[in-house]
């Protein structure tokens, strides 16, 4: 089978560690948190704002995720598996964060990307970020999940509660519609 | 599954059928353009890594997070965060989340409350068994000498607390435009800067509601408490044209860390909290009516003057879950009633008295109006005399005609149980009461 190297790598710690921190935690030993906090924030952080789009939006998800988690470790909830919990909880959040923005995209909007990119302005990190914003959800969502997080269509499939081949159709959509839409930026390279 | 998705699962190492694979490999071999969705894709992939390189979560939200939890939890470190003016602030935040969550705390507070205003008017009694035995003979009452002793009210912890994060710079420029505020009040010889004066924003994601003195001098530490700092804030000074407008009726000032948004939306009026004592005491004295007529004075009227020191402790709405501004408080006074006892359940038996009671008491006053001058409440309360327990029930509209001094207007309805020869005996009493108050907060006074 041939298989490519994920280009950003998540999982560097143990569930099992991570699990026991979250253990210690619940005992109230703050360096634990403190610990877990330092390993996850980065990719709770973009999750959340690649996901939602809006700064300001996305610092108060991020907030609220870490908050909530902690007291739901002070209140004794055990967790089994600490980064799915929280990207679970991102994911939530920033769903709902996206209803409340009424910033959400219709399926049918996918063939035509509202974003369009100026490649005499070229910053691709902004072009990419605008583009992924302009595009439906739980397209966005499922992207973020492999491309970010470093999870196969079958982990993301479980997340999701869908089929593995809805996660595929998903993912091949949210890229193609960023090929598309950034495609002047991508020929301007070749320039 | 067309070549375009054949590409990205490929890349995504999700393409596991080896046919699939040496198929997808040889049309790219062969077609250009199919190339060319690969390179697309590859350099997409580059863009994505680079871009989750290089986001990385704000140090100052960070700090936030952390300093969020050291208020949730008093033994969190509050990381590198100066602490809070008031070691207490944060012990009372989490007693207000702790009863956000527990709402049906509230009324057993409120209920401690009356018990406190009864044991407080008994012991101002001295537990004078016999007073009521004085009381009950009919003719002209011996009024009881009045105990000029307050009941130390409890410590204000967390009035002018704060706790601030990212808030500082507006901090500093409202304290300096209050300080020059202060300043011109002084120098132009115009009144205090009226109570209603400072506004301070607060929004839905604090949780604790902005508060400050308006008699606070400027050099005061002045401490807010968001829950976070990604919060943007505004913090304002208006003037209140009904004070004669310090800054001369102009448009009202604002502080800002613009743009200010608050759900998406820009901040309005709406979303100002009015800044209030907290905690407060008050000197009050109300001329009353009561109904039935007091018999035993000459001559025999309902015409009374009641007189009270009442301690009250102010939340906003959203404290504590709370919908409606509302105020907790306990007194004591002085009375004279002026009713007829009836026996329980003897109606034929009556005593008609005019007893002068010390009573304390205690109540609870949820504001159904609150504007800058005027206020609505209704009040619950229940507290002691000597002789025995009593409710009251009250609707009162207060007008703050100034700073320190409100005007009050209602009506109440007192309801007392007490025994007399083994027999239990309970008395109504109907008031409409105009009176006036004088205000001090707490700090004022013990500081």
């Amino acid at each position: 089978m041939m298989s490519v190297e994920k280009p950003i790598a998540i999982q560097q710690h143990s569930h099992a560690e991570d699990q026991e921190l979250a253990a210690r935690v619940s005992s109230g030993d703050h360096g634990a948190f403190t610990t877990l906090f330092e390993r996850h924030k980065s990719q709770i952080y973009r999750f959340c704002l690649l996901m939602i789009g809006d700064e300001a939006v996305a610092k108060d998800v991020y907030q609220e995720v870490f908050l909530n988690f902690y007291r739901a470790c002070r209140t004794g909830q055990v967790m089994y598996n600490v980064h799915g919990y929280l990207l679970t909880a991102a994911r939530t959040r920033s769903l709902n964060a996206l209803r409340t923005l009424r910033r959400t995209v219709s399926l049918e909007g996918m063939e035509e990307p509202t974003y369009v990119v100026d490649a005499a302005a070229a910053d691709t990190n902004k072009h990419l970020r605008e583009a992924l914003a302009s595009i439906p959800p739980q397209y966005r969502e499922a992207f973020l999940l492999c491309e970010f997080e470093g999870y196969s269509y079958e982990e993301i499939s479980t997340q999701l509660n869908v089929t593995r081949d809805v996660v595929k159709n998903r993912i091949y959509r949210a890229k193609q519609a960023l090929q598309k839409i950034l495609r002047p930026l991508l020929r301007d390279d070749d320039r | 599954m067309n070549i375009h998705e054949q590409i990205i699962a490929f890349l995504d190492g999700e393409l596991h059928n080896e046919t699939q694979v040496a198929e997808l490999l040889h049309v790219l071999a062969v077609a250009p353009e199919k190339r060319h969705l690969l390179l697309d894709q590859v350099k997409l992939r580059r863009s994505y890594a680079t871009l989750g390189a290089e986001l990385t979560s704000p140090v100052a939200v960070d700090m936030a997070i952390l300093q969020g939890l050291h208020t949730i939890d008093a033994g969190f470190p509050s990381a590198s965060i100066p602490p809070p003016a008031s070691p207490a602030s944060g012990q009372i935040a989490g007693a207000a989340r702790f009863f956000r969550y527990h709402p049906m705390l509230m009324g057993s507070v409120a209920s401690l409350l009356l018990v406190i205003g009864g044991v407080i008017g008994y012991l101002f009694a001295g537990g004078r068994g016999g007073a009521f035995a004085t009381a009950t003979a009919v003719g002209p009452a011996v009024p009881q000498a009045a105990s000029s002793a307050v009941s130390s009210p409890p410590s204000d912890a967390t009035a002018d607390d704060l706790v601030v994060k990212g808030l500082r710079d507006s901090l500093a420029r409202l304290q300096s435009r209050y300080g020059a505020l202060m300043a011109a009040s002084a120098s132009g010889g115009r009144p205090a800067v009226h109570r209603s004066a400072v506004r301070a924003a607060t929004s839905a994601d604090m949780e604790t509601p902005v508060r400050m003195r308006s008699d606070r001098q400027a050099a005061d530490t002045v401490v807010l408490s968001p829950r976070s700092s990604s919060v943007e804030s505004t913090i304002a000074l208006r003037s209140v044209p009904a004070d004669g407008g310090l800054l001369g009726g102009s448009a009202d000032p604002m502080l800002s860390r613009s743009p200010m948004q608050m759900e998406g939306r820009p901040v309005t009026d709406r979303d100002l909290a009015v800044v209030d004592r907290v905690w407060q005491i008050g000197l009050r004295s109300n001329f009353r009516l009561s109904f039935p007529r007091v018999y035993g004075i000459e001559p025999s009227t309902n015409a009374l003057t009641d007189r009270e020191v009442v301690a009250t402790r102010r939340f906003e709405s959203g404290d504590l879950g709370l919908r409606m501004p509302l105020r907790l408080g306990v007194a004591v006074g002085g009375t004279q009633f002026s009713e007829t006892f009836r026996a329980v359940g003897n109606t034929s038996g009556t005593i008609a008295q005019t007893p002068n009671f010390i009573y304390g008491r205690g109540f609870i006053a949820p504001e159904i109006i609150s504007s800058e001058n005027w206020g609505g409440a209704l009040e619950l309360g229940g507290g002691g005399t000597a002789v025995g327990p009593f409710v009251t029930l009250g609707l009162g509209m207060e007008y703050r005609a100034m700073d320190r001094i409100s005007m009050d207007l209602g009506v109440s309805s007192w309801l007392l149980w007490t025994r007399l020869e083994q027999q239990s005996i309970m008395s109504t009493n109907l008031n409409a009461h105009v009176g006036a108050a004088m205000w001090f907060s707490f700090d004022e006074i013990f500081q």
